[in-house]
């Protein structure tokens, strides 16, 4: 089981929520390419919005990772979230190596499940994740605005799309992954479509790319809420591996009450 | 003029002269003692790791893919990383091919990496055991109620442990230790056990959510494995013998731990310092009030006492307890305190309470954090930092005979190749029918890094998107998949590896083979490469060919700075001596005389004093070839493949100082001699006048 591929779930998984038209309407309206520092933050304060929900969430992940000379590894899997809660599972279905298997996340505590020994594994706050520099709290939600300052560095194209470029530095004191990001926003739906992540050294680790993005109605919200449907995931380091995270099926309807438990994925393997 | 004239005036100049004598005597001295103990000292380092090396893992020489990212190093990289050494298709081609040379014994495949163990810590550990029996039908009441016990005296042994300190361990935010607090304050109430085996599920995931996670206990194992095929090991590496279980069965995936590794880091802390405090007693003769390394090992056990208190349960804590007090003849009551005094051992009751540990205590710890017979869920990382896992059962610990404590041969624990290839993620061709199946499922454009861009065309992205297919129904219904336990011969043979050892008839052919191999490779298109056990030890092989090197320059710059000062002194000796030599010549000698004059004398004092070095070498080297040379610390025992070092006396390397110090002796003549021989009669007369 890959970590990347969590990681890509989980990336995925936490730009799900509802977005607040009443705030995107105030930024839409905005159609001009230069933007104060107020609008500015509000945009970077739209796409964290988006990353808020309180609702139920359940969509059909596929993943595919190709790792340099090597095989691309394919992975197909559901993943539930109660954002309320602080809930998230991942279970995977196919292939039948992995199917069964599951991570389920409850607060700070990340299990991992494998029906072959029927066996918990905890992962453990200080862990380093698969040896990369990822930790659990990269698990959390998007806190963009809250852990980074936001600069606007201007309008730009990508692709057919125009974009706001931001260059977002992570604030001082604060325990983030990636010190450094740069992102592309699509200046008309305020969509991410290209996310850079650099290291302290200003060394360029992941660009992440979402070209596809979808419209759901989320009855708990009354609104409606966009989900990337594709993302692409290159590690700039290891030149060669990457990951595409394909959602589908999502819906935001209401899960089983006792869905997060590890009786319920226990009992999904006989 | 005969040589033993000669002999005689050469023996009397080095006599009248005795401080220059003296002087140039004592570097000789010196320079052969030196040589003679310090090639000993490293011989023994050297050849230590050699054959902790070579008999443990790497075999004579080590063979890997040709177009291998990263140069072959079983130890990994100095970061501590793991080489990427890509593998080879199939170990059954390339066994055939390099059995057809007369000098290869076997060739053994392996693959070398780490991996990880995560066995929970000890509540997680107690409320599996809970979960377990409430799952069996019919459990046995008492037996579920002792546990429940054990599970709050846990609780309250964490509330009492972390009271006013949970700013202190500054892990907790703020709100999260208030957190921590109130949901301690509950699990200790009688309200949240009252009705426990009703809501079973539920509280045990409340416990092992919000409680567990505050035992803040490093408990990860992190080690290194060879993957490789168990019986041929076994047979190929003869020092290889079961400590603890049994040996992995023909045909079975499986998993042995380094007996070294399971007794250092698998075991039980303060278990595991007593056993080493108790050795270092015995083998090193050292004492807790002389040693600062033991005082340091009983300060730890003191501190980490909670690792004996939290695994106690109630009725355990109170019989422990009482017998403590007895042993010590105290009357405390908090069982914190009279353990704490427990472990504060001195040389006078060591022994009595090392004794009572495994009488009394050991029984109710768990001892081992794996168990031999365990199912481990073992996880293995590249180097993209992406992980898989696999499950194997540990079948028991090995060692190497005659090296059971060298780090370096206790480095590597063991498992079947079938199970590494898996680890490292090599494709079953039922897994690439499957990886087709979602592939196409998943219907994507084919879109690589460079053409990215075109994603961003116009058309779909930030756009509603109707998906181009419905996913198929997706049946959470898993049938528990049996990790295949067994494997056929021919599926090992056949199948990939990453590097192999390769055993020798004479390991003194090394080079030859090398290129013999790698000439053939070249020829048959093997794909393969051949290196010397040193270069696949990699730093570790490194280490040893710098030390030797280190050593033979101090020796060199010692004997060069002895044959300059014996220069010198002859030079001077030459001046002086003018007329003497003048007077020889006038009397009929012949410049060859003069020559031999100063020879022999250079000659006498290399041979004498060359002779009192290596002697008094030898001599040290043969008393600490008995006794031993104590390793003191992690780093010599590491370097001396073990507790002690023994030296051994190399007969060959005393004729070789010897004949170095006759070299010495001709070059350091040569000089001299010659401007001893250009004195003519005339000059010393003229030089009177």
């Amino acid at each position: 089981m890959k970590v990347t591929f969590l990681k890509s779930i989980l990336s995925v998984s936490l730009i799900m929520n509802p977005i607040l038209r009443t705030w995107a309407a105030d930024v839409v309206a905005e159609k001009k390419e230069e933007l104060t520092q107020t609008q500015a933050d509000d945009i970077i304060k739209l796409v964290d919005d988006r990353q808020r929900n309180s609702g139920d969430y359940k969509s059909l992940v596929f993943v595919k990772e190709t790792e340099r000379k090597k095989e691309p590894r394919l992975f197909q899997a559901m993943v539930y979230r109660r954002d309320g809660d602080d809930k998230f599972m991942i279970l995977f279905t196919k292939p039948k190596e992995e199917a069964g298997k599951a991570y389920l996340k409850i607060d700070k505590n990340l299990w991992n499940f494998d029906p072959g020994t029927g066996k918990w594994e905890r992962r453990t706050e200080r862990e380093k994740l698969a040896g990369t520099n990822s930790r659990r709290s990269d698990f959390d939600e998007s806190r963009l605005t809250e852990e980074y300052a936001t600069k606007y560095e201007g309008a730009d194209k990508l692709g057919d799309y125009k974009v706001y470029k931001f260059k977002l530095t992570a604030k001082e004191g604060k325990d983030v992954a990636y010190p450094v990001l740069n992102l592309w926003i699509d200046q008309a739906d305020k969509n991410i479509l290209k996310r850079e992540e650099y290291a302290l050294s200003g060394k360029l680790m992941r660009s992440a790319f979402y070209p596809k993005w979808n419209k759901k109605y989320s009855e708990s919200k009354k609104g409606e809420v966009w989900i990337p449907e594709e993302i692409r995931i290159f590690d700039e380091l290891e030149k060669g591996n990457s990951t595409i995270v394909l959602v589908k099926d999502t819906d935001l309807g209401k899960l089983e009450e006792n869905m997060f438990t590890k009786a319920w994925i226990e009992s999904k393997s006989k | 003029m005969t040589h033993w004239m000669v002999l005689k005036i050469a023996a009397r100049n080095v006599f009248l002269h005795r401080m220059r004598t003296l002087v140039v005597g004592s570097i000789l001295t010196f320079g052969a003692f030196l040589a003679v103990l310090g090639h000993s000292f490293v011989n023994g380092i050297s050849g230590g790791m050699e054959s902790s090396t070579t008999q443990s893992i790497t075999g004579d020489i080590q063979i890997y893919s040709e177009s291998a990212k990263d140069k072959l190093s079983v130890f990994g990289n100095m970061d501590g990383s793991p080489t990427d050494v890509g593998h080879v298709d199939s170990f059954e081609t390339i066994e055939n091919a390099l059995m057809k040379n007369p000098q290869i014994v076997s060739v053994v495949p392996m693959g070398t990496s780490f991996a990880q163990v995560n066995p929970g810590n000890i509540l997680d550990h107690f409320l599996e055991k809970l979960r377990k029996s409430y799952k069996t039908a019919n459990f046995d009441k008492n037996d579920v109620d002792s546990q429940k016990r054990r599970i709050r005296f846990l609780a309250q042994e964490i509330q009492k442990n972390l009271e006013g300190k949970f700013e202190e361990i500054g892990i907790l935010s703020p709100a999260d230790a208030a957190q921590a607090k109130i949901n301690l304050e509950k699990v200790v109430h009688d309200s949240f056990w009252s009705d426990f085996d009703a809501n079973a599920e539920d509280k045990i995931e409340f416990l092992a959510n919000k409680i567990a996670p505050l035992i803040f206990d490093d408990n990860m194992i992190f080690f290194s494995y060879v993957g490789t095929d168990p019986q041929l090991f076994k047979e190929k590496f003869p020092q290889f013998e079961i400590v603890k279980g049994e040996m992995i069965p023909p045909g079975t995936r499986g998993f042995l731990f380094h007996d070294f590794f399971y007794e250092n880091m698998v075991k039980h802390r303060i278990a595991r310092r007593l056993d080493q405090i108790k050795k270092k007693m015995k083998d090193d003769k050292l004492t807790l009030a002389g040693s600062k390394e033991l005082q340091d090992q009983i300060k730890a056990n003191v501190e980490q006492s909670a690792e004996i208190y939290l695994q106690l349960g109630p009725a355990e804590t109170d019989s422990v307890s009482q017998k403590l007090n007895k042993l010590l003849g105290t009357q405390e009551k908090d069982f914190r305190v009279v353990l704490k005094n427990y472990l504060s051992m001195n040389d006078q009751n060591f022994q009595e309470r090392y004794d009572f540990f495994y009488k009394e205590i050991a029984p109710y710890v768990i001892l081992h954090r794996v168990q031999i017979g365990d199912v481990l869920p073992l996880s293995a990382f590249t180097k993209a930092g992406t992980s898989t896992a696999v499950n194997i059962k540990v079948y028991g610990t090995f060692r190497f005979k005659s090296f059971e404590n060298s780090p370096l041969a206790g480095n590597f624990s063991v498992m079947d190749l079938v199970s590494l290839r898996e680890l490292y993620g090599f494709m079953t061709d039922e897994r690439r029918e499957q990886n087709k199946e979602i592939e196409a499922e998943m219907g994507l454009d084919d879109v690589g890094r460079d053409s990215i861009e075109d994603l961003f065309a116009s058309s779909a992205a930030t756009k509603e998107v109707k998906p181009k297919t419905k996913s198929k129904a997706v049946d959470l219904k898993f049938q528990k998949r049996v990790m295949g336990a067994t494997y056929t011969q021919e599926e090992l043979s056949k199948g990939v590896f990453l590097h192999a050892a390769v055993f020798l008839k004479d390991p003194s052919n090394m080079d030859r083979v090398i290129k013999e191999i790698n000439e053939m490779s070249k020829n048959d298109k093997l794909g393969i490469q051949a290196v010397s056990w040193q270069d696949a030890a990699g730093f570790i092989g490194q280490m040893t060919f710098m030390m030797k090197a280190i050593l033979n320059i101090f020796i060199g710059i010692s004997l060069l700075l002895a044959g300059l000062m014996i220069m010198n002194s002859l030079l001077m000796a030459a001046m002086n001596r003018k007329q003497e030599i003048g007077t020889m010549r006038a009397i009929g000698a012949h410049a060859q005389f003069i020559y031999r004059l100063f020879f022999y004398e250079t000659l006498f004092l290399s041979v004498v004093f060359g002779g009192i070095g290596v002697a008094l070498g030898a001599l040290l080297v043969v008393i600490l070839g008995k006794i031993g040379i104590p390793a003191s610390g992690d780093v010599a025992t590491f370097f001396f493949s073990g507790p002690k070092l023994y030296l051994h006396l190399n007969l060959s390397l005393i004729f070789v100082v010897m004949a170095v110090m006759v070299v010495i002796a001709i070059l350091a003549t040569q000089y001299p001699a010659w401007k001893a021989m250009k004195i003519s009669p005339l000059q010393a007369m003229q030089k009177r006048e």
